[in-house]
């Protein structure tokens, strides 16, 4: 069966149950791909306010966990968040500082900015293909390009943060 | 409206207190540094140090800041209220005019003030 075949055969399937069709686009979510400094990076598109340079950061006393610090973009003060260690479990690193650009999120009226060395684009991702973690930063991971994808939950980035360091 | 502040650095952060709360500012002494207050790696090249007293309501402190050390004033649209994620001890942040500026941390006198009592009795 070539190509052409398995697309009209999956054309007719969909068009004989168009709910299991809609169940599978439902199903689907676009999202940022983006290389962090230590890992691959996946963050939900609909919570993505922009993708700036990064300013210069200023160190906070006694930030919550994970701020690496604050920095002004056009006339608002974003937290910065450090992703990196997250994953890695360890201190802040002067090169996680000097990643180039930062992926402006924001949840639940909380908007913070997450360090990136380099950005894909927009990919999307079905349910199917993601393990769910649990305790952790990110929602779920999977492979992508053969290498380890993690997926950002800025719920859970909000919650952690909130809490005292 | 307008706020005037003493602006500072501790190492290479700017920062600023309002002058409600500033008691004093004297040439450097043997006070602690900000930065040991805050927990940060201290510049040992800064120059033109001061010491800055703190004063909310019966609680006193010192501790030596970097300069240049000014005042300024700082208008409403230049100030951005501290949110949930800023941490502690920090009232406000002040948006300079230069572009790519970082914002002005405004320390929280009272909070600043407490905690180094902590850590004097801690100590």
């Amino acid at each position: 069966m070539n190509d052409v075949d398995a697309e009209q055969q999956a054309v007719a399937a969909a068009a004989a149950n168009p709910s299991a069709s809609t169940d599978r686009l439902a199903a689907a979510t676009e999202y940022l791909v983006f290389q962090g400094r230590a890992a691959l990076l996946a963050i939900a598109a609909d919570q993505i306010v922009e993708i700036a340079p990064r300013a210069v950061i200023s160190r906070l006393p006694w930030p919550p966990r994970y701020v690496a610090g604050v920095c002004a973009v056009r006339g608002r003060v974003i937290p910065v968040l450090n992703l990196d260690d997250a994953i890695r479990g360890d201190m802040l690193r002067v090169e996680t500082m000097a990643l180039p650009r930062m992926v402006i999120a924001q949840f639940d009226e909380l908007e913070f900015g997450l360090l990136a060395e380099h950005t894909f684009g927009l990919y999307s991702l079905r349910s199917d293909e993601l393990t769910p973690t649990q305790g952790t930063l990110y929602s779920a991971r999977t492979t992508w390009r053969g290498a380890a994808l993690h997926v950002i939950s800025a719920e859970a980035i909000c919650a952690a943060v909130r809490l005292p360091a | 409206m307008t706020w005037s502040a003493l602006r500072f650095f501790a190492g290479s952060t700017p920062m600023a207190v309002l002058v409600s709360g500033l008691a004093g500012v004297q040439p450097a002494s043997n006070e602690p540094h900000i930065c040991e207050l805050l927990g940060w790696p201290r510049n040992v090249q800064a120059s033109e140090q001061r010491t800055v007293t703190l004063q909310d309501q019966h609680l006193v402190g010192s501790f030596i800041v970097d300069g240049p050390v000014a005042i300024m004033t700082l208008q409403p649209s230049q100030l951005r209220r501290a949110s949930i994620l800023a941490g502690a001890g920090i009232v406000a942040f002040g948006l300079e005019t230069s572009d790519g500026a970082p914002p002005l941390l405004v320390l929280d006198v009272g909070f600043m003030l407490q905690h180094q009592q902590r850590a004097k009795q801690a100590s």
